[in-house]
């Protein structure tokens, strides 16, 4: 129940205390609009990045400070605004809303709730733009950010603090990663930000419903502009989603945040620059597009204990196109990123899923911070799968094989099904660790080929129902023991015992589905 | 350099009375303009707003009204 009358009381304090003074502000009049830009003249004093407002209550950020006038991009109300109309300066840079309560909304890049749940109960704000965390600020990553990805994992580990860009053609999975890893934060101590940039507002849709359904909204915050907002507030959005992801960084905590994706971002960028009249570099780009996407991914930080410890991970999202890492955005956001996962729509198609080339996709600071178990399973893996891919080209000109390359290749085909995963499916580190066990060791031979998902499953399967100690004693931080192997290699002994004994607990049509889903 | 002499613009809801319009005059004259051109636009609601060069004093009802509203 809505009290009235304290709204009503608490308004009226409001506007008793509001303080009542002839404001004497800079002013200048608008000389063009056009395209969400302005061109204004006067407003002497104006700063960088300041932002405006535009008679009629409209916002507007000053970008271009030129001899006779400002260039600016509006906010809203591009088509209210008018020749003649007057533009002041607030002496403000643009700031976010943030705070605990906008955990489980939906915002925009300004921090208004777009989700009908009501105003966003926080008082605090933050300028859109802050410098990166100092290097003296800084720690080394060595906390792991768990995807429930196998394949990312084990073998493309991700640190709190570090920045691991997903880059792939459209249709491979890209944002299915980034979600699932948002969703495999549920239960842990993790916040997670996703910010949407000029993406369909169905697709925006439909993750925030995914969310919601897997019970990641009370620790995930969606700060979206679709594709049908303003250009500039497309261009702020992973600003403001970093500025709410430090909030919670300066305070200790740990935060995932997901910008999907930069490609559109340095799109929206390309577009008010243009505008502005900006000299275009390589495919229309402006020249500081590198700046762009450099001073944002900067902000991903780990700190120091002396500075709280907290940490901003960021997974940016690239888009090539034909598969081409090669043109300018792709490069720029490769060379910032400490690693990217590399996903392929060959593999896609042919059912590797998440279509992770394993080959081209690296880490570069994970590893230290990997769990000691899996980095020393993984690093055989590696090995194995490189020696398969090799071996697999040589295959297809069908030569006759001996059987040790018979065998390397039956390893190769199961352990890369291994690495096959179900979206929405993902693995605690400890059954990781024991997937990785069995899959790098003779008992793979004994099962069939083409039925190692649907085993690999089934397994975990077992394993829970009736070893869920012997899961509970993997240690994640110390090497695995040699008696923890036998154990855990005894008990999926047992279960392949159970199923190859019985061809029809999985049928060729049945594991053939669970391959394709 | 020598500043250009401006005129300043003045916005009230209702004509002026005399004693007004001379503080208005030594308002605008305090601040380099050598006059004041005035328009009577009952939209503002009442009081009054200068225009000097690239400044504003807002000092109508409607300015005001706006500025609480900003502030709650």
């Amino acid at each position: 129940m809505i009290d009235v009358k304290a709204i009503g009381e608490s308004l009226r304090e409001k506007v008793a205390g509001a303080e009542v003074k002839t404001d004497k502000r800079p002013c200048g009049r608008i000389v063009y609009s056009g395209d969400g830009v302005l061109r204004i003249d006067g407003l002497q004093g104006v700063k960088y990045n300041e932002l405006l407002e535009v008679e009629g209550g409209y916002r507007a950020l000053a970008l271009n400070l030129e001899e006779d006038s400002v260039g600016a991009v509006l906010f809203e109300g591009d088509d209210k605004v008018g020749y003649g109309d007057l533009a002041f300066s607030t002496g403000e840079t643009v700031q976010m809303r943030v705070g605990q309560a906008l955990l489980g909304r939906v915002v925009d890049p300004l921090g208004e709730p777009l989700d009908g749940m009501g105003a966003v109960a926080a008082e605090e704000h933050r300028p859109v733009e802050f410098p990166a965390p100092a290097i003296m600020d800084r720690a080394k990553v060595d906390k792991p950010l768990q995807t429930g990805i196998l394949a990312i994992d084990s073998m493309i580990p991700i640190g709190r603090g570090q920045r691991e860009l997903i880059i792939g053609d459209r249709q491979t999975g890209k944002t299915a990663i980034a979600v699932d890893t948002i969703l495999n934060q549920r239960g842990g101590d993790v916040i997670c930000i996703y910010v949407s940039i000029g993406q369909k507002a169905s697709s925006l849709a439909k993750i925030v419903s995914t969310l919601r359904e897997n019970g990641a909204m009370p620790y995930t915050c969606v700060v979206c502009s679709t594709a049908d907002d303003a250009v500039p507030l497309q261009y702020l959005a992973p600003y403001s989603g970093c500025a709410l992801a430090e909030y919670f960084m300066y305070r200790g905590k740990d935060v995932l945040i997901v910008y999907d994706d930069l490609s559109k971002h340095a799109v929206a960028y390309r577009t008010m620059s243009l505008l502005l009249k900006r000299p275009s570099g390589r495919e229309a780009y402006p020249g500081d597009v590198f700046y762009l996407h450099s001073r944002l991914l900067e902000r991903a930080a780990k700190l120091s204990e002396e500075k709280g410890g907290g940490s901003i991970t960021a997974l940016p999202i690239v888009e090539t196109l034909a598969g081409d890492i090669s043109a300018y955005i792709p490069t720029n956001v490769i060379s910032i990123t400490d690693g990217q996962i590399y996903l392929e729509s060959e593999l896609f198609n042919s059912g590797v899923r998440p279509a992770v080339n394993v080959g081209l996709s690296v880490s570069r600071v994970g590893g230290s911070a990997q769990c000691r178990a899996i980095r020393g399973i993984s690093g055989q893996l590696r090995v194995n799968l490189a020696q398969y891919r090799e071996l697999a080209i040589f295959m297809q000109f069908g030569s006759d094989l001996d059987a040790e390359t018979q065998k390397t290749l039956s390893r190769g085909m199961k352990m890369t099904d291994t690495l096959k995963q179900r979206q929405y499916l993902n693995y605690s580190v400890r059954e990781m660790i024991v997937l990785l066990l069995v899959s790098g060791s003779d008992l793979v031979d004994k099962i069939p080929e083409r039925k190692m998902v649907a085993y690999n499953e089934g397994l975990l399967d077992y394993l829970r129902t009736n070893h869920a100690d012997l899961i509970a004693s993997v240690d994640p931080d110390a090497q695995v023991s040699e008696e923890l192997r036998a154990k855990v290699l005894e008990a999926a002994e047992q279960y392949v015992n159970v199923t190859v004994g019985d061809e029809g607990a999985y049928g060729e049509e049945e594991a053939e589905e669970i391959a394709k889903a | 350099m020598k500043q250009e002499k401006c005129r300043a613009e003045v916005v009230l809801a209702m004509k002026a009375d005399k004693a007004t319009e001379e503080k208005i005059e030594a308002f605008v004259r305090a601040r380099g303009c050598d006059g004041a051109r005035y328009t009577i636009d009952p939209s503002i609601g009442g009081g009054i707003v200068i225009y000097i060069g690239d400044k504003v004093y807002d000092g109508s009802v409607k300015g005001r009204l706006a500025s609480v509203k900003r502030s709650v």
